[in-house]
């Protein structure tokens, strides 16, 4: 069976992000990125289920500028076959990125595609349920624990207050939650190798997706700063406070 | 002492004067949690009320030790009934920073991680970085002249401070807060207050040096075959990294499987049957280029036979995770104890041959008892933990003597960066010369007459 899994290039989340003067967006200059950690889950499970035997080849996909190329041979460094890097300017919109990976899909034939379940830059959560929808596939989503038994794949949810599990029909689409795996580092020697696995360009004209804009994002804000505490120097004067500054009593 | 610490009440107010269970409730040691004896604990606000404290305790005759934040681990803080401590924990402020020339200046009290992060703000970098950051206060790294982490690029807290104010034994004030690079006027008297352990004056402000922030870092974990690698490994990252290597950490075997396979604390990035590994780490301007270099040097070393295997951190957060391992003295005390722990500097080539010595002699004495070693290899660094099952005072002196005295014939030290306080001040002599030692005496009688700073720390009796 093959797996498709789709990665994103986002802000390291370790990282203090700085909006832009302008409050257009984060500034991105010379900042650590790194693989969406949900897209990393993603890539260990692939590869673990190629370990266990269950998978034949894992194609890792990402769509965006020329840098994401760094994710997609971190991707095969931890053990993907080979990757398709669709190249855009910019980083679309997810009924755009969802589109173009249904094209993908409908190409690669995956048995089953495997996804973070939101990046952690644009936390929309949107890309896997649009592509279960347009790819006509059944979808589990937040998955915390994935099995591949008789031509049906086990996905395990966390939901409020306990566990639910699903059996999907394969071909599906599974989304990632943060307990689902432990990733693992790249190793030198795979770093090494990556370098000659191979990597498709595509534009998004090759897949026959013309990306159309439908949301524009009108501003960045930091949150609002926290003013500093005061000391008072007895209970009255900190009733007085409350009830006549903060209204609380 | 009551009628002292009344007209010292008057000074710092009754509040900042503790008592009673109040010092009790306090630890003195970080590591044994012993709770702190002194007779009383004094909280002065800033440099003039220490002044003036620091007068009364003069004219009274009585002893002092400085508290800082209490992470040394030499018992540097450890304080008996007769004497008081002076917490400098109200002083914290963080009082300028100035980019253009690099500097930024504070209260001694100030701990360690609020003057990164307060560099950070600025878009500077303060380069001291070590386990106890949360905690250490910047006159406690200096009076400790602290090593830690990033010493193999920036140095120790000496090359970080340009100014110091202190407070004599008498009181008086000596303002040495230079702010310049380069000042040649006479002596360098701040230099007498860097790594003398409170036992000279007590520092209250300095003035730090600062970087400009380099954000790029990158970090791998390799293992090494044997010790001829190690150290050619080090070569290899020195020159290859063109300046940007920031740390050279290296964990022996018996560490690495000690806090991964054997006690699963952390899971172990690479397998745990290697002689050596080390964490090493780059830090640049450019994320893109100083990424490349640092891949490309790792894989040179590979393709040379300086490492056997390797990881690299591909984010922070796997980098941190890669840290924990070497920082987790927690975790070493823990699963050592109880535990004898040195902190030693020797020539590099000679560290493998006397590790194995130390070994050998170690378990020829006690069976099962563990050695344990990492360090910071660039610097000449080894932190030795020595397990033997028992705590005696007796077997205490026969590790030291095990681990001390090989030292002196290869011209090492007894401490390389945690100081000398009370643990070791009998082995200072296998370090320095005596004509050294007298003239520390010669210092300690000009600056500190009457013996109130730090009593009977890091220097032997004074024969009268």
């Amino acid at each position: 069976m093959k797996l498709i899994v789709s990665v994103k290039r986002v802000i390291d989340y370790n990282i203090k992000v700085r909006v832009k003067a302008d409050n257009t967006g984060v500034d991105l200059a010379n900042v650590k990125m790194a693989l969406n950690p949900f897209c990393e889950i993603a890539v260990e499970e692939a590869i673990r289920l190629k370990e266990a035997g269950v998978a034949s080849e894992v194609v890792v996909v990402s769509i965006g500028p020329t840098a994401v190329q760094e994710q997609l041979r971190t991707a095969l460094a931890l053990g993907a076959d080979r990757a398709i890097h669709v190249e855009t300017d910019e980083l679309p919109e997810p009924l755009n990125v969802a589109k173009l990976l249904a094209k993908v899909i409908e190409a690669e034939q995956p048995g089953l595609v495997i996804l973070g379940k939101q990046s952690i830059d644009s936390d929309n959560n949107q890309v896997g349920q649009m592509l279960a929808a347009l790819a006509g596939r059944p979808q589990g989503t937040f998955a915390s624990e994935v099995k591949v038994e008789g031509g049906k794949v086990l996905v395990t949810r966390e939901v409020d207050g306990g566990l639910r599990t699903l059996s999907l029909d394969l071909p599906a689409i599974v989304t990632t939650d943060l307990r689902l795996n432990e990733p693992r580092y790249a190793k030198l020697p795979d770093i090494m190798k990556a370098k000659r696995k191979p990597l498709d360009v595509k534009t998004p004209a090759d897949l026959g997706v013309e990306l159309k804009q439908h949301i524009t994002q009108l501003k960045v804000e930091t949150p609002a700063q926290r003013e500093a505490g005061i000391k008072v120097d007895s209970v009255d004067a900190l009733i007085d406070k409350l009830k006549n500054e903060a209204k609380v009593i | 002492m009551n009628i002292l610490l009344d007209s010292i009440e008057k000074v710092v107010g009754s509040q900042n004067v503790l008592r009673g269970e109040d010092v009790r409730s306090r630890t003195a040691d970080w590591m044994t949690k012993e709770p702190c004896l002194a007779g009383a604990i004094v909280r002065p606000a800033n440099t003039e009320q220490l002044s003036e404290v620091m007068a009364l305790c003069y004219e009274a005759n009585q002893a002092v030790v400085t508290h800082g934040g209490l992470t040394g681990l030499v018992r540097g803080g450890m304080a008996s009934s007769d004497e008081l401590v002076i917490s400098l924990e109200r002083m914290t402020q963080i009082e300028s920073i100035d980019c253009v020339s690099g500097t930024m200046t504070v209260q001694a009290g100030a701990p360690l991680q609020s003057v990164q992060e307060a560099a950070d703000q600025a878009e500077m970098q303060f380069n001291l970085d070590l386990g106890a950051r949360g905690s250490c206060t910047i006159g406690g790294n200096i009076a400790t002249n602290a090593g830690g982490i990033r010493v193999i690029r920036y140095g120790m807290m000496r090359d970080l401070v340009l100014g110091v104010e202190a407070v004599l034994a008498d009181g008086t004030v000596v303002n040495s807060m230079n702010t310049m690079l380069k000042n040649n006027a006479g002596y360098d008297l701040k230099q007498l207050f860097i790594g003398s352990e409170g036992t000279l004056g007590i520092v209250t402000r300095a003035v730090l040096k600062l970087h400009p922030q380099l954000t790029a870092t990158n970090t791998a974990l390799v293992a090494c075959e044997d010790f001829n690698s190690l150290t050619g490994l080090l070569q290899h990252a020195r020159k290859s990294l063109g300046g940007e290597l920031c740390a050279f950490e290296v964990m022996w075997s018996s560490y690495y499987s000690l806090l991964t396979t054997e006690s699963n604390r952390h899971t172990p990035p690479i397998s745990s049957d290697a002689p050596y590994y080390v964490l090493i780490e780059s830090l640049g301007a450019e994320q893109k280029e100083s990424h490349e270099r640092f891949e490309k040097a790792i894989e040179s070393a590979f393709e040379k036979g300086l490492l056997i295997d390797a990881v690299l951190a591909s984010s922070d957060h796997q980098r941190e995770k890669l840290w924990a391992i070497r920082e987790d003295v927690e975790g070493l005390a823990h699963l050592l104890a109880p535990r004898f722990a040195f902190d030693i500097s020797l020539p590099i080539l000679e560290m493998d041959k006397y590790v194995r010595k130390l070994q050998s002699a170690v378990s020829q004495r006690w069976k099962n008892a563990k050695v344990i070693v990492f360090g910071h290899l660039g610097d000449g660094n080894l932190h030795v933990s020595v397990a033997t099952g028992d705590a005696s005072d007796e077997t205490r002196e026969a590790v030291e003597s095990l681990v001390y005295e090989p030292l002196k014939l290869m011209g090492g030290s007894v401490s390389a960066e945690h100081g000398i306080g009370l643990k070791k001040r009998k082995y200072l002599n296998l370090s320095r010369t005596p004509a050294e030692i007298a003239l520390m005496q010669t210092l300690k009688i000009a600056l500190d007459p009457r013996g109130l700073l730090n009593r009977n720390k890091v220097l032997p009796d004074i024969l009268a």
